[in-house]
């Protein structure tokens, strides 16, 4: 296609200054992120939950902005969100890179609750204790070493070592003992010697005796079918030898070996299942106590709301 | 024949006792495991389709039963289903957690919470 001169001449008039202006205007609309807007994204993210996204966010900030005093921040940032996620492996790495390299900060003391609350949630509560004590052993401050007693406390309540729990709450400083209700927590683990507990050995025994366990670990109804089968099998058993019918009685003896070695695995189980349950029972008592408790109760002149968090 | 009963037991336990554990070749283990477990897969085809599903308790006995011997071999797993049969609808229910199923409301008692004391 062949333009004439003068129609050439209006395309390139009329066009070229609608195209500068149109880019002009794309210019216009382009959008700069900078160091705030990025950090306050991530943070908002975080905030709300949505840990995937803070975790790009809070890498794209630390990609972009390198000299960003936030850098740290940041950084515990995708700590905080791979441990909101439940990838606890990933959060512990952060963590203790992070208590690596902000020596001596408030940041590194943070790092090092976090990565001792990343390996108890690992199933590492060994682990999680030595964090602790590593902490207290780096920072003398006494608030420092008084919050590492409580979280370390509460590990040892995990493990089900009462004293060792009492133990360790009694370490915490007297200022703060009130607010944390140490006085409460120790009386209730002195009443641990109270739980009530089954031995699995005595359980097995007294299994001897078809039902016996189960009776003792608090089970009437199945050591009274485990009683009334193994009779019958033993019964069945020696009829059929009695009555030389080798073969019913092989089959029947096996069968009731099944059964009577099950009684004692059944009285031995329940007894380990008693315990734990007991365990868990006086565990949960500990723990009601920390929890958040918002109240709110009449007082003369007016009404008092309490609300109570540990740290 | 009476004095046999109890030479048969003895020597049923001493043959046990001898045969080991199961095999360590995860291939062969796998094989004999199902040929063993074959008639409670027959069971639960044929038998437990026509009468319905009534164990009160989940996963049901027969499952708990193939759990069982996957993870503990083919004597500790019939000892664990026959423990398990034992105690099929009774204690267990007021003492185990309650779960809604398929098939209804359930009580939940799987192998993990009979053999953590193992570990």
């Amino acid at each position: 296609m062949v333009f004439q001169p003068a129609f050439r001449f209006l395309i390139i008039a009329i066009g070229g200054p609608l195209m500068l202006f149109s880019l002009t205007g794309y210019a216009a609309a382009l959008l700069t992120i900078d160091a705030d807007h990025q950090y306050d994204y991530a943070q908002t993210r975080l905030d709300e939950g949505a840990f995937d996204v803070a975790i790009v966010a809070f890498n794209r900030f630390i990609y972009f902005f390198p000299a960003d005093p936030r850098i740290p921040l940041a950084r515990k940032g995708t700590g905080m969100a791979q441990f909101g996620a439940g990838r606890y492996q990933a959060a512990a790495a952060v963590f203790n890179a992070l208590t690596a390299d902000y020596q001596g900060s408030s940041l590194q003391i943070d790092a090092f609750f976090m990565l001792s609350r990343s390996h108890f949630r690992l199933g590492m509560t060994e682990q999680a204790m030595v964090d602790l004590h590593n902490l207290m052993a780096l920072s003398p401050e006494a608030h420092v070493i008084d919050r590492a007693c409580y979280e370390l406390g509460w590990l040892h309540v995990e493990q089900g070592r009462w004293n060792d729990a009492a133990q360790t709450f009694g370490q915490i400083s007297p200022d703060n003992q009130d607010r944390l209700r140490v006085a409460d927590l120790t009386r209730t683990l002195a009443r641990s010697d109270t739980i009530p507990v089954k031995n699995p050995t005595t359980a097995g025994l007294l299994s001897i005796v078809p039902g016996g366990g189960q009776l003792y670990t608090g089970r009437t109804q199945d050591a009274l079918t485990a009683f009334l089968i193994n009779a019958g099998l033993i019964c069945a058993a020696w009829e059929s030898f009695d009555n030389e019918l080798y073969a019913l009685g092989a089959v029947i003896g096996f069968v009731e070996f099944g059964f009577y070695a099950g009684n004692i695995y059944g009285a031995v189980s329940s007894a380990h299942k008693y315990n734990r349950d007991r365990i868990a029972e006086f565990r949960d008592a500990l723990n009601r106590r920390r929890q958040t408790t918002l109240s709110l109760a009449p007082v003369p002149n007016g009404a008092l709301l309490s609300l109570t968090i540990d740290f | 024949m009476k004095p046999l009963y109890p030479a048969f037991i003895f020597f049923l336990l001493v043959g046990l006792a001898i045969a080991g554990p199961p095999e360590s070749d995860p291939a062969r283990k796998a094989e004999s495991i199902s040929v063993i477990t074959a008639p409670i897969h027959f069971f639960q085809k044929y038998l437990s389709g026509a009468d319905g599903h009534r164990c009160p308790m989940t996963p049901s006995c027969a499952c708990y039963a193939q759990q069982a011997i996957r993870r503990h071999g083919a004597i500790q797993g019939w000892i664990m289903a026959c423990d398990r049969l034992m105690r099929c609808g009774r204690d267990e229910l007021k003492n185990g957690p309650a779960t809604m199923t398929r098939h209804g409301l359930r009580c939940q008692d799987p192998v993990q919470n009979n053999d953590f004391w193992l570990h």
